[in-house]
């Protein structure tokens, strides 16, 4: 089989599909990429057995179908330092021969039947979802996993998928992120599907959505789910365990609603953090009319008083939060935008929310001070 | 490699097929018995027939030709997951039960166990060495080893169990694996090539206790040699114990390059020596019993009796020896030691004559 490949298409590829190949592991196979020519696309495959990526290479012309294993960091320092702009790779039983305009390598290769296979996306059945949008409610919720816990479903994102809308939600038990979205459903999708996708896919997820992606394709299989964009494919095992019910934990009610702007607020939020240690991670949020103070006191390093003015006019309260978990949510989002802050009391839990479908919920801490 | 190609433990393995056809797997197994009989084998085939996809669910028998099945020979299967001790290291550390540092609960077997299977209808997870899991592994896995996610088959392999948590002990259903027979071992070691000579081959089988990878030691002829060695010294009139010893000890550090391999050699020479008094003490006791009643030679008798009592003496020391085996012991010193006692024995022995 002989191909012949843009550098540049192979070497992003190949860029993309290293984010899923192990750095480390004992099964040495997986530390090959997997090219994959069939009569209608060439792709490439990585994989470490949680997460796989397929992606279609763009610019490549072969003679004739098969595949080849191709060892990750040895080519992609073949492509990184040969300066010509095509590159022909030729695969005979014994070796892959890669060719650039004067240099020429001779590597050896592995089975690729020994390989897991990874079938390309065929699903009939899938929602359709934007992708900025798909990636924004990424980002909104990931950062809210617990993945050191051993409660593994908390480590993963939620995935509640409707007919009509998708929804996403992420708890580490002390705070709670859920978002949704509206979504289209192609073909017919059963009865509602919630697949617990873990952390590390999530944030491949994020980082391989390209920009001009117009939309993404989100199918969920027995024990996997697989999401296509653009020229890749994304397949990850889902985690096996039960995901709370997110749904009861949020209050519906309120004493009291504050208007803020996320950048301001962030920055307050930011000052605020300075004076805090691991014994006293806690600031103080004094509510009092049309003005939040934020008091902070760590005893080692001093205290700190931030005002922050609102237009408030309840009682005054004072609630303790964890200004990390404030900080985390307010980073996510854009500096201009709109955020309630909804109250109950300093023992309930407080809601943050933008907009009708982004709500984040955050448990206040103990007062002992 | 087939379920017929196993040698020996065709009980256990009935009642494992037994368990699967009336769907009674437990969710934990321990294969328990000594290192180098088969356990893993046994484990491996065990965890090849229940992830393919072609066999019916009560059928243990793999179909070597689907997908599973060939991802499970290349040693690719995802859904198999194995965990051993590292090579070189005596503890299989918690980094490979529940990760470690940044990583812990986000790699290692227990959070491989959280996802769902990838290619078959479940996961298997393999762990070996168990009893080299050190308090901090055991009490990371014990949660996983308990209540797994549905599908879930984990089998530990221990050739010491007793060295396992009780609780993990007590959450694993245990199935004791036995040492081959001697024939067995023989009929192993000429089916993998070892060696041609089935006389070689049954002179290693008995010494081998059971175990291919004695068995596998033994393949060095120098072990064979220090066996001649130290039972012409022993068989000899007179002990001569700083002399014997010192040679004793250059032909097992012909062998051993560091402390690890010089134990080991000193136990295959307590082992040598175990075996030849107790052949002694067998040819003892058929001397003992040709005696015809009739024969009227008391003093023949007598005799007989002693040198038996003696012998039982000498086989006392040198199983006093090896029980001391894992003490950590100097090595030479315990060689001379020994010797000397022996040869104390002995001419007390001769004193009495």
């Amino acid at each position: 089989m002989k191909l012949n490949c843009h550098r540049g298409s192979l070497s992003s590829a190949l860029q993309i599909v290293s984010g899923a190949v192990p750095a480390r592991t004992p099964k040495e196979i997986l530390k090959n990429v997997k090219l994959q020519v069939t009569d209608s696309e060439i792709s490439l495959i990585g994989t470490d057995l949680e997460t796989s990526i397929r992606h279609v290479i763009k610019d490549c012309e072969s003679d004739q179908s098969g595949e080849v294993l191709l060892h990750t960091a040895r080519l992609q320092s073949i492509l990184r330092e040969i300066p010509d702009e095509r590159v022909a790779l030729e695969v005979t039983p014994e070796a892959l021969i890669v060719k650039g305009g004067r240099s020429r390598f001779r590597l050896a290769v592995q089975d690729p039947s020994e390989f897991p296979t990874i079938a390309a996306f065929s699903e009939e059945n899938y929602h359709l979802i934007d992708a900025a949008t798909f990636r924004e409610m990424i980002r909104r919720t990931i950062f809210s996993c617990d993945v050191e816990s051993t409660r593994y479903a908390l480590g993963g994102v939620l995935v509640d998928l409707g007919g009509d809308s998708v929804t996403m939600a992420a708890t580490d038990s002390r705070r709670l992120s859920v978002i949704s979205s509206p979504c289209t459903v192609h073909g017919t999708v059963g009865e509602t599907n919630s697949p617990v996708i873990p952390h590390r896919a999530m944030s491949l997820l994020e980082k391989s959505l390209a920009e001009g992606d117009e939309q993404v394709k989100l199918a969920v299989r027995g024990n996997d789910v697989v999401v296509q964009a653009g020229q890749s494919t994304l397949y990850s095992r889902v985690v096996d365990g039960r995901f709370p019910r997110y749904q009861d934990v949020i209050p519906k009610e309120f004493n009291a609603t504050i208007e803020l702007v996320a950048g301001p607020f962030y920055s307050t939020v930011r000052q605020a953090q300075i004076v805090t240690d691991q014994e006293s991670r806690g600031v103080d949020f004094e509510f009092s009319a049309d003005t939040l103070t934020l008091v902070s006191k760590a005893p080692d390093i001093g205290e700190s008083r931030v005002e922050h003015p609102i237009s408030y006019s309840g009682s005054e309260m004072k609630i303790t939060f964890d200004p990390r978990f404030l900080a985390e949510f307010l980073r996510v989002l854009d500096a201009e935008t709109q955020v309630h802050f909804c109250l109950i009391d300093p023992q309930s839990a407080a809601v943050f929310k933008v907009g009708e479908s982004y709500t984040y919920v955050i448990m206040p801490l103990a007062q002992d001070h | 490699m087939k379920w017929s190609d196993v040698i020996g433990h065709q009980i256990q393995i009935e009642m494992l097929h037994e368990a699967v056809r009336r769907q009674r797997l437990p969710h934990a197994l321990l294969f328990a018995g000594p290192s180098g009989i088969g356990k893993q084998i046994v484990a491996r085939l065990l965890a090849k027939a229940l992830l393919c996809v072609q066999n019916s669910e009560t059928d243990l028998q793999a179909c070597e030709t689907c997908g599973s099945c060939r991802s499970f020979d290349a040693g690719t299967h995802p859904d198999c997951l194995t965990v051993s001790k590292p090579e070189g290291k005596a503890i299989l550390p918690i980094a490979l039960i529940a990760g470690e540092g940044d990583e812990r609960g986000r790699s290692g077997l227990c959070y491989d166990l959280s996802l769902r299977p990838m290619l078959s209808r479940r996961k298997i997870a393999i762990v070996d060495d168990a009893d080299c899991m050190n308090a901090e592994a055991a009490n990371a896995f014990l949660k996983t080893l308990e209540e797994p996610t549905p599908d879930t088959v984990i089998i530990m392999i221990s050739s010491q169990p007793d060295a396992l948590l009780p609780t993990i002990r007590s959450r694993c259903q245990m199935l004791r694996f036995r040492p081959l027979k001697s024939s067995e071992i023989a009929e192993l070691v000429i089916r993998l090539e070892w060696v041609d000579d089935r006389q070689v081959a049954e002179e290693i089988a008995a010494l081998s206790d059971g175990s291919l990878s004695q068995a596998a030691q033994l393949l060095d002829p120098r072990w064979r040699e220090l066996r001649t060695m130290l039972w012409t010294g022993l068989s000899a009139e007179k002990l001569e114990t700083g002399r014997f010893a010192a040679e004793l000890l250059e032909q097992m550090e012909s062998k051993a390059s560091d402390a690890g391999e010089r134990r080991n050699a000193w136990s295959w020479l307590l082992r040598f020596a175990v075996e030849f008094y107790r052949n002694e003490l067998t040819e003892l006791t058929r001397e003992l019993s040709d005696f015809a009643p009739t024969d009227n030679t008391p003093n023949g008798v007598s005799n007989c009796w002693d040198r038996l009592e003696r012998t039982n003496q000498l086989l006392d020391r040198c199983l006093e020896e090896e029980s001391r085996r894992d003490d950590n012991l100097n090595v030479s010193l315990s060689l001379e030691a020994w010797l000397t006692d022996l040869a104390q024995l002995r001419r007390k022995e001769s004193a009495v004559r």
